[in-house]
């Protein structure tokens, strides 16, 4: 029950979640003309329902006798689940990195956001570690600068274009 | 005839035979590295072959799919941790021989099996793919609606834990499907006034966003759980004997009765080769003289599952190619491969395309000629390689992975696609929702809409005209099987859940 009682709790966002994708797209589809609105109608219909029975599920096994079993299973899930974990967060961290790798690389061009990037990373993983290698993070861009300008001939902006020029 | 010997001689060009060592080794290493494998591998190669001509993009997709079927093979044997699922049952006999110090016995066995079964399951897809695709005349709008149902059913229903998660995951791709242009009324569809979205979410971005960027997520998570930041290889230096011919010929029948065996659950949609080597070997142990040598490291073990899992490549290249349906992830990615390069599957594929499908099919059986030969040489030193430390690993993963998405438009635009959608398909991972059911939802959108709307513009909006055609019912009776298996699948899965949390607690 340990496992179903969790996997519920952790599952009921992401039900929540696709009930409003399938509502949010429901409702703007009528801006839509019928022809073409009728086939993601349909499908946010039946996202919509599934999720719903999932939903319900959860609520079956909440207010069932069984709960009273979990429950303190579910409040020591709960009370984890903000208690902040290295391998929840540097995930988390890693997605930022790649945000602001994407808004800086047209800005500030590809060797150095590219460096930012491969850099924050190894620290991320491990510090010590990556200070030793920094050079790593040098050689991946300059080999992916290789591949992609002179390999696949692609319109990377490039540092030495945007500041030097 | 003429078209298979033209496409045997295009194998021999300089640039495809080194293209195609080289997407054996890359196929080798991905296939190698924990947690990845062939979809992954293909994904990630996608926008360095998208520019290419297809008569050389292809036979390296081909190459790729076959070496990475090999390559969860070596980190099975070498250090007990199947480099992916299907390579799973090749521990059972693989990492128990390398104790012994036989490790370079049961990679060459290992590799001459999967070559053995890779060529089977190859010449099969040669043989059967252009008959079944005669199949696909009979087929009307309301045939392909059903048939696209009937995928995504099947692939939901064998692709994770709990089949409901699968269909969710189906239906959300079938959504983002409908982003962009409607081609039939030319309304505009969820695109929120962004040009860029006007033809729809690029395939590429989308394909790196759904299965390379979580992956890379989650390796770095995996980092921190196991606190490990490489894998160790075993004491073992492979000094000891190969695999003789000689050895191999007297495995003859376990070669070929697992080669069918990888072939007919490769057909089959949504099996895949994590069921066909556990499917080889448990035949290979119960048609045994000596049943209770299986698990203590033999090379017959070993020949078991590779020949299996190996010849699921071809076999389920059978309904992809045909019928557009794959039959696992990589296969997802791969149809995926071959819309981006204008290739449809279908009548088309094996008509006005005829020359590049050839090309492609005998890609598939020539690249486990070049699979031989690297793996040969090479298998232990892509077993260092995949040790490789992750520090190194996930930058370079997580730069490829969006750089690769830029490259096909060269537009910024499609690097926060597969961000945003990575972001939101890891999380859907960790709450084992499966991706590729998403993949091809994306894929099969289109084709199932369009048939949707047209059986019911020939019905005159009556619907039981997906009731009342033979083909129809056929495959309707088949996804309600479908459904119906997966629903007990997921019954088990959450039983065993229950008992390995116990057996935990005791």
């Amino acid at each position: 029950m340990t496992k179903n009682s969790n996997s519920l709790d952790k599952n009921l966002l992401s039900h929540l979640a696709f009930c409003a994708i399938a509502i949010f797209i429901y409702i703007i589809s009528f801006n839509i003309a019928p022809a073409s609105s009728m086939f993601p109608r349909l499908l946010s219909i039946i996202i919509f329902s599934l999720n719903a029975f999932l939903i319900g599920q959860y609520f079956y096994y909440f207010f069932t006798k069984k709960s009273k079993e979990i429950t303190q299973n579910r409040k020591d899930y709960w009370k984890n689940i903000f208690t902040l974990k290295k391998y929840t967060v540097v995930p988390i961290l890693i997605f930022i990195i790649c945000y602001l790798f994407v808004f800086a690389y047209p800005r500030i061009g590809f060797e150095l956001s590219g460096f930012l990037l491969v850099f924050s990373i190894m620290i991320l993983i491990n510090g010590k570690e990556a200070i030793k290698k920094f050079y790593i993070a040098i050689l991946i861009p300059s080999f992916f600068l290789l591949i992609f300008k002179v390999g696949l001939k692609l319109a990377i902006p490039l540092t030495i274009e945007i500041f030097f020029k | 005839m003429d078209i298979i010997f033209s496409s045997i001689l295009n194998m021999f060009q300089p640039i495809i035979l080194i293209a195609m060592v080289c997407g054996v080794s890359w196929g080798i290493f991905v296939g190698a590295l924990p947690g990845f494998g062939a979809a992954i591998g293909i994904a990630l190669l996608i926008p360095f072959t998208y520019g290419i001509d297809p008569a050389i993009a292809l036979p390296i997709l081909a190459a790729v799919y076959t070496g990475a079927y090999y390559g969860g093979g070596i980190t099975s044997i070498m250090i007990g941790v199947p480099g992916n699922s299907p390579a799973a049952a090749t521990i059972m006999d693989g990492f128990p021989m390398t104790q012994k110090g036989k490790s370079q016995k049961a990679l060459t066995t290992s590799l001459l099996a999967s070559t053995f079964g890779g060529i089977f399951g190859g010449l099969s897809l040669l043989l059967l793919a252009p008959q079944l695709v005669q199949v696909t005349l009979l087929f009307g709008p309301a045939e392909y609606f059903v048939l696209a149902v009937f995928g995504l059913t099947i692939i939901a229903s064998l692709s994770g834990a709990s089949i409901i998660k699968g269909l969710i995951s189906g239906i959300f791709g079938l959504l983002l499907s409908t982003i962009g242009i409607d081609v039939i009324t030319g309304a505009n569809r969820f695109t929120f006034g962004e040009i860029y979205l006007f033809d729809g979410i690029p395939t590429i971005p989308l394909i790196l966003g759904i299965f390379a960027f979580p992956r890379c997520l989650l390796m770095i998570r995996d980092i921190f759980l196991k606190e490990s930041l490489t894998l160790s290889l075993s004491d073992d230096k492979g000094s000891g004997e190969s695999a003789t011919l000689k050895e191999m010929f007297k495995m003859w029948k376990t070669l070929i009765r697992s080669s069918i065996i990888g072939t007919i659950i490769g057909i089959i949609p949504g099996a895949g080769a994590n069921i066909a080597c556990w499917v080889g070997y448990g035949e290979a142990r119960r048609n045994s003289k000596h049943p209770e040598k299986f698990g203590t490291g033999i090379p017959e073990g070993v020949a078991a599952a590779e020949a299996a899992n190996n010849s699921v490549a071809g076999g389920s290249m059978i309904p992809l190619l045909t019928l557009g349906i794959p039959g696992n992830a990589a296969s997802a990615v791969m149809l995926g491969a071959l819309m981006i390069h204008g290739l449809v599957p279908g009548l088309k594929l094996f008509t006005t395309y005829a020359s590049i499908t050839y090309t492609y099919m005998v890609a598939m059986v020539f690249s486990c000629f070049i699979l031989l030969v690297v793996g040969w040489y090479a298998s232990r030193f892509f077993a260092k390689l995949a040790m490789v430390n992750f520090i190194i690993l996930a930058p370079t993963i997580i730069i490829v992975t969006l750089m690769g998405s830029f490259s096909n438009r060269q537009y910024v635009f499609d690097m926060w696609v597969t961000l945003l959608l990575g972001i939101f398909c890891y999380w859907l991972t960790l709450l084992k929702y499966p991706m590729p059911p998403i993949l091809l939802g994306v894929i099969l959108g289109p084709i199932s809409e369009k048939g949707l709307r047209r059986a019911l513009m020939i019905s005159q909006g009556d619907w039981t005209i997906f009731f009342t055609r033979p083909i129809c019912i056929i495959l309707l009776v088949l996804s309600a099987i479908s459904v119906y298996y997966g629903l007990k699948i997921s019954k088990n899965n959450i039983g065993k859940g229950i008992q390995k949390k116990e057996k935990l607690k005791l």
